[in-house]
């Protein structure tokens, strides 16, 4: 390994000289989002294991769900959920081999941004709209 | 990185590696309607008091429902957490003890929603 790099060869840039794209952002989104998802499945054992369990146990789940934090959470949960989904359609279209030049990569990429935080924001204004219906 | 001089060696056979592809892709599909059908679940039962949750949970198409999305959420976070341990661990006894704890974890969860959906729904 020493010796590979002998005159003033051109070296590869590193991360801080890459301009930002928009398909690289979205790509390390996607993992982080992913893995946020993963680890939140917890949130959705909890509370189908509290409604099973009993009013006590569904008690806890709501007092801690309901409160300030455990609503920034659900909202980050929710964008995490909605935004990875929309995301990951891009995916489905590129594995086809469809819409792959930069410009279709670029406006799907945005689009998916987009799309992931107004459906966040709709779902959250229809569940205090909606609160109390059923 | 770790992985210069030694190569990093799959964790799994290559035809193994196609079918954890096509499966992700497919429960990919399938989350799709899954996910969102979730979003409005939750989005209608929020802030209900427990015995409204437990009533409209214990429905069966709602049950048959959960049941679908816990067995496909299940297969696609394993996939998508061992693609990512086999990016990020290169070291083959830390992988395969990550990849171990990985199916525990999976098969915890799915599990758990699982006994819960089905004491919901059968009432035992």
């Amino acid at each position: 390994m020493a010796n590979t790099r002998q005159a003033a060869r051109p070296l590869s840039p590193h991360l801080q000289i890459y301009r930002f794209t928009i398909t690289m952002a979205m790509s390390i989104i996607h993992r982080i989002t992913g893995g946020a998802l993963y680890f939140g499945t917890l949130l959705l054992a909890w509370w189908l294991l509290s409604v099973a369990m009993g009013p006590d146990a569904y008690a806890l789940f709501q007092t801690v769900a309901g409160s300030w934090f455990g609503k920034l959470v659900l909202f980050g949960y929710t964008w995490a959920l909605l935004n990875h989904m929309v995301s990951g359609l891009r995916y489905l279209v590129w594995d086809n081999i469809r819409a792959f030049d930069l410009k279709s990569a670029d406006v799907m990429s945005w689009g998916a941004v987009i799309v992931g935080v107004v459906l966040t924001i709709v779902t959250w204004v229809l569940a205090y709209e909606l609160k109390g219906v059923l | 990185m770790a992985a210069s001089g030694n190569f990093v060696r799959p964790s799994k056979p290559v035809k193994s590696a196609t079918r954890a592809f096509r499966r992700q892709r497919a429960t990919a599909l399938a989350l799709v309607p899954l996910a969102l059908i979730l979003v409005a679940v939750i989005v209608a039962l929020s802030g209900t008091d427990y015995e409204t949750a437990r009533h409209y949970l214990g429905n069966p198409l709602v049950a048959i429902f959960l049941v679908l999305l816990v067995g496909a959420g299940v297969v696609h976070m394993r996939i998508g957490m061992m693609e990512i341990i086999d990016d990020y661990v290169p070291n083959a006894f830390l992988r395969h003890l990550t990849l171990l704890a990985n199916y525990a974890f999976a098969i915890a969860v799915g599990l758990g929603c699982l006994y819960a959906v089905a004491k919901i729904a059968i009432g035992f």
